[in-house]
Order: C-alpha cells, then structure tokens, then sequence
C-alpha cells in the first residue's frame, strides 16, 4: 500500500500518472502522424519520401522510448 | 507549349519541371511547375521551435531544485519530443500543401492541420481569370503572394497562398492555357 503522507510521494505518484498517459497519448499521436505521412507521400511522390517517412517513424520510436522511461525508470 | 528549364532542389518553393509525380497523374501528363508556400512565411514556427529549445535548457536549472534526476530526464525527453513532433508537423504542413501545374491540368493539394486531405483540380481550358495578389512588407521583399485562379461554370476556383513569384507564375499559367 502506498504510503501518501508526504506530498513529495503525492507529487512522485502525480509525476508517473502523468508522464504514463501523456507518453501514451504521444504514441497515439505519434502512429496518426506516421500513417497520414504514408497517405501524403501517396499524394505527391518525391526523391526525398524515405527520409520523411524515416523522420516520421522516428517520432514513434520517440513515443515508444517516453513510454518506456516513464513506465519503468521514472 | 512553352520551353521550361528544369530547376529544382529538395527543398525548394518554387518547382519548374521537377522530377515530381502525384496519386492521379494521367500517363501522358507532365509536372510543369509544383509551388509551395515561400519558405520565409515559415519563419515563425521555426523561432518558436529555437525559442521552446531554449526555455527546455533553462528550466533544468529550475527542475534541478525539486526532481529526482530520472524525472528530469523524462520532462527533457518528453520537451523534446514536443518540439520534435512541433517541428515535423510543420515542416510536413508546408512540404506536401502543393500547387500542382501540368500540361492538362492545376491541383490544388491541402492537408489542413496534417490529417484532412482536400485535393481541388480544374482542367487548363477551363480556366478563366488568374489574379496574382501581392501586399505588405516581407511579400514586396521576398516576392511571394497569393495566386487565385478563376475557373468556368460551377468548377471550385483554385487558390495558392504565399506562392513564391506570383507573377511569374500568373505568366507560366496563362502561357499553358490552350
């Protein structure tokens, strides 16, 4: 059971809750971005399409690591 | 037809025959000119993204006084992915908002905010009036301004925002027109 009687272990608890659902959100976010990049490159086909799709599927990996720091380190 | 001197680079506004092609490009159609907004009117989200850069390095000297050292590498991470996905939003915004010209055809493609697509096209001969509107202080300096395309009956008329050198681009479309 955890012990709520400081208010740095109420801030501790807030910090995690926070930094979970907010780093889900940004991996949700992360996955729509990715996806309307496949539908724009689509769109219109340039040279440079793998590179945005790279910078792209870069941001999901950005979302994967939050979740994963926030998850089990912080 | 026209000659047009290919010129083109990755990032450029202001594409004359660029190695581009697009989802409904007919088989005999060519890309004669792809227009983005001019890259100066980007300059406001790129000084946001420096400035947020900045507020992230100065409040570690605040977070210092009340987080635990992993905390503190979660709110670096997590401002950094902000302004990451910030910065990627934008830049997506401006490099696939196109105005497409061919030798059939304008498209108009537009991604408002990323995720809602609207794709708006005429056909050469349908067009009726191009208009190139210019004002203000950075438009007379870096020669960008708006470009409205007035096409026949019920078609949806055609605008391009901020295109780099209006006129110049009034002149290549009415120079296509059959």
């Amino acid at each position: 059971m955890l012990n709520l009687s400081s208010g740095l272990e109420i801030f501790n608890l807030f910090f995690k809750t926070f930094s979970v659902v907010f780093s889900i959100l940004y991996l949700l976010y992360s996955l729509v971005i990715y996806k309307q990049t496949q539908v724009m490159t689509r769109t219109l086909i340039t040279k440079s399409n793998s590179l945005i799709q790279f910078f792209a599927l870069l941001q999901i990996l950005f979302g994967i690591l939050l979740l994963t720091v926030s998850l089990f380190i912080v | 037809m026209p000659n047009f001197t290919p010129s083109h680079s990755t990032l450029h506004a202001f594409c004359v025959k660029p190695n581009y092609k697009f989802e409904t490009q007919h088989v005999s159609e060519q890309v004669m000119l792809v227009l983005r907004a001019h890259p100066i009117t980007q300059l406001p989200w790129i000084i946001n993204s420096v400035f947020l850069l900045l507020v992230i390095f100065f409040l570690n000297f605040f977070y210092i006084n009340f987080l635990t050292p992993t905390q503190i590498i979660f709110a670096n991470l997590f401002g950094l992915s902000i302004i990451y996905s910030y910065i990627l939003f934008n830049f997506l915004s401006w490099y696939f908002n196109v105005g497409i010209i061919t030798n059939e055809r304008i498209i108009d493609v537009d991604f408002h905010a990323v995720i809602y697509k609207e794709v708006t096209e005429s056909q050469l001969s349908k067009v009726e009036d191009v208009t190139a509107k210019s004002g203000g202080f950075f438009a007379s300096i870096f020669n960008y301004g708006h470009v409205f395309i007035q096409t026949a009956g019920t078609n949806v008329n055609i605008e391009f925002h901020n295109a780099p050198k209006p006129a110049e681009v009034t002149k290549i479309i009415n120079d296509l027109v059959p």
